[in-house]
């Protein structure tokens, strides 16, 4: 007697365990197969890879930018001070005035000491720093911080400024007063001078204390910078007689203070046109058509349009960019753009049909029976009526004409590139590279056939949020210091436009931007 | 070479460990490839395609669960794309079925012939047969993964049980 068993177990067993050995053929078709999509899409990690470079190297060069031109000045001037005050310190101790502890008076003996020569000797290889040194505490002094008398002064930065005006900045109403004193009198009432100057310190006693150490570093620094002034008087600079300790060492430079202030003042409007010739910032407000495709084919739609034929879009992108420059060559830049990118397939058929057996990607908002498109052929044979059976609830719909499938999506763009200038004329090239960080907007599936246009819904597998990386070339016509034209081809490749990984569908976008860019 | 290492060479497009990973994997996902194709032919040709998948996808593997049973998925998914794509609608008339018996004496069948009778099924009887008996989904699976409703899965598997056991029946007879 048999036992009886279900069906499905005699199957079950020997099926689920089931192994066999395929023709050797087979491994050979997908060797050939691998080699040939690797030599494909080693151009795609090249991309990877440089838009990754591109973004590490914007990140650092805005980090780099921001503290780079401090430091070596900062450094400079720290160590001078140092080594200013080591080989000042004996003088100081031979001084007779020194007891008051007086700023000012350390400084004019410090000039009437012929022994700080030493200082004079390194002169010449500290000069540029110097002068900087020299500009911030003359202008704190004057009570002038931003821009003094130096060719250079453009290269100090906020922060040695703000360090050399809290340093001097205390004993700014009192050296106004010496100022003052100084102008009117000559080299010989000099000691008088300093009497005077005592007094007004000792007025000061609060803060004298705390301020003694650093008070002696940076005047004494004063000292030196009046011996290096016969080099700059050449380059014309005058308003080291704003220090009256150093309009006694140089007599014959004499001018009045408010000479000096003047003259300072001019120098101060060039160097602010200057800066604004060398401006960092660009705006380019910029528009230009945007083809979109697939680098392997395939459907974003249905994995059925794979093979059908496609028609890429030309849509528009336009928006408006920020350019910040770090030096000659070497740029960084954001923005905003909105970007359209669509494209259309051919060979479908239009029909009604079942939301379960319509398209998947769309969504239809809870309608039951929807208007859908199918690969052609598909829908050859359909099933006769039966309710249960919704391949056979599909009806047929022509409008005369070959029917489309066509997508169109709306993405706000928002890149970090980097940019580097090959040519940097008035014909300049630039080559570009970063990625994009892109914010989905509106989208939309739609089907036409000839003059008939639908709308079916928007894709549901579409991400939010998806990045590209780009690549590209700038090609620039400045046609003033503040205005240039720009062109830019630029290839962007998509890296997760999809949700669903099932869509084999590796879409990139090129565009042609044009634009005009100010720096401001 | 352990199947860590070989999916982290695999992932680096490494030729020899796709080689090694196809040598190891190609008896299973074959077998897979046959039952839910009609003959050997096209059944290679979705044991390639499946592979190139895998290759293509593996970046995408995360260590989670079981490395065989995402392989046998993507070859399951890729036999369903073809025949999705191909022959959906080529179904015989989908009449209501009565409940038939489904019993049978059991009797060893050669492999051969079931994975025959199988094969010999209208592709979505085949399918749904495979999906439903052989790899445990669900009709409400069945019916996302073919396009179909539920309703039509359950009649398809019915439809598939009675073929097949006509052909057993028929296979104990020419036996007699």
């Amino acid at each position: 007697m048999k036992e009886k068993k279900h069906i499905d177990e005699l199957f079950k067993e020997p099926l689920n365990s089931f192994e066999a050995m395929p023709s050797p053929e087979v491994w050979d078709n997908i060797a050939a197969q691998l080699k040939k999509e690797k030599d494909d899409r080693k151009v795609i990690p090249l991309w990877w890879k440089l838009g990754g470079v591109a973004a590490v190297l914007a990140l650092l060069l805005t980090v780099l930018g921001i503290f780079t031109p401090n430091d070596p000045i900062n450094n400079n001037i720290v160590e001078q001070d140092n080594k200013v005050l080591k080989e000042e310190s004996p003088i100081k101790e031979n001084s007779t005035i020194v007891p008051s502890h007086e700023s000012n008076d350390a400084i004019v003996n410090g000039n009437e000491n012929s022994e700080i020569t030493p200082t004079k000797e390194d002169t010449e290889n500290w000069l540029p720093e110097k002068e900087n040194t020299n500009n911030t505490v003359v202008s704190a002094t004057q009570q002038n911080p931003s821009k003094t008398n130096s060719k250079k002064q453009w290269n100090v930065t906020k922060g040695v400024n703000e360090t050399k005006e809290a340093i001097t900045s205390e004993n700014s109403p009192k050296s106004k007063k010496a100022i003052e004193n100084s102008t009117m009198e000559e080299r010989g009432i000099l000691d008088t001078s300093i009497g005077e100057k005592e007094g007004i310190a000792v007025t000061s006693e609060k803060d004298k204390n705390i301020q003694k150490e650093l008070k002696d570093g940076s005047i004494i620094k004063e000292g030196s910078n009046t011996i290096t002034l016969p080099n700059k008087t050449e380059d014309g600079i005058a308003q080291e007689q704003l220090n009256e300790e150093k309009k006694e060492v140089l007599p014959s430079e004499k001018k009045s203070i408010f000479d000096a202030i003047e003259e300072n003042k001019e120098k101060e409007a060039q160097l602010a046109q200057e800066d604004k010739e060398y401006s960092s910032w660009e705006v380019t407000p910029n528009v230009g058509p945007v083809f979109y495709n697939s680098l392997n084919g395939g459907s974003s739609i249905s994995p059925d349009f794979a093979d059908n034929p496609q028609t890429s879009e030309t849509n528009m992108s336009y928006g408006v960019q920020l350019r910040y420059n770090l030096n000659d060559r070497l740029s960084v830049r954001t923005g905003i753009n909105n970007v359209n990118v669509g494209y259309s397939t051919g060979d479908v058929v239009l029909a009604t049909a079942p939301t379960e057996v319509a398209l998947k990607s769309v969504n239809y908002d809870g309608k039951k029976k929807v208007l859908s498109a199918f690969d052609k052929g598909s829908l050859n044979n359909i099933p006769p009526a039966d309710p249960n059976n919704p391949f056979s609830q599909i009806t047929l719909k022509s409008f005369g004409g070959s029917a489309e499938i066509a997508q169109s999506i709306s993405y706000y763009e928002v890149p970090m590139e980097v940019s580097y200038a090959l040519l940097n004329n008035r014909f300049g090239i630039r080559m570009i590279g970063g990625f994009s960080t892109l914010f989905l907007g509106n989208n939309e599936i739609y089907v036409k056939e000839g003059d008939f246009k639908s709308l079916l819904g928007e894709a549901n597998n579409l991400n939010s949020l998806s990045f590209s990386t780009n690549l590209g070339l700038g090609f620039d016509y400045k046609i003033s210091k503040r205005l240039a034209f720009n062109v830019e081809p630029i290839f962007k490749y998509q890296l997760n436009p999809y949700s669903d990984s099932s869509v084999d569908f590796n879409p990139y976008y090129f565009g042609l931007y044009s634009g005009l860019s100010f720096k401001f | 070479m352990n199947l860590q290492e070989l999916i982290h060479r695999c992932k680096q497009q490494d030729a020899k460990a796709q080689e090694a990973l196809y040598r190891t994997y190609a008896g299973v996902l074959f077998g897979i490839c046959l039952k839910y194709s009609p003959n050997k032919v096209e059944a290679e040709d979705s044991l390639q395609d499946a592979f190139i998948t895998i290759f293509k996808r593996i970046e995408q593997f995360e260590g989670k669960g079981s490395f065989e049973g995402w392989m046998k998925r993507i070859t399951v998914n890729t036999v369903l794309q073809k025949y999705r794509k191909k022959k959906t609608f080529d179904i015989p008339n989908e009449e209501q079925l009565e409940e038939a018996e489904e019993e049978i004496e059991a009797e060893n069948i050669p492999l051969d012939y079931l994975l025959k009778i199988v094969q010999e099924l209208p592709d979505r009887y085949r399918l749904v047969f495979n999906l439903y008996v052989l790899d445990g989904y669900s009709h409400k699976e069945i019916g996302d993964m073919l396009g179909i409703s539920d309703g039509t899965s359950k009649s398809n598997l019915a439809r598939a049980r009675m073929i097949l056991k006509a052909k057993v029946e028929q296979y104990k007879e020419n036996l007699q």
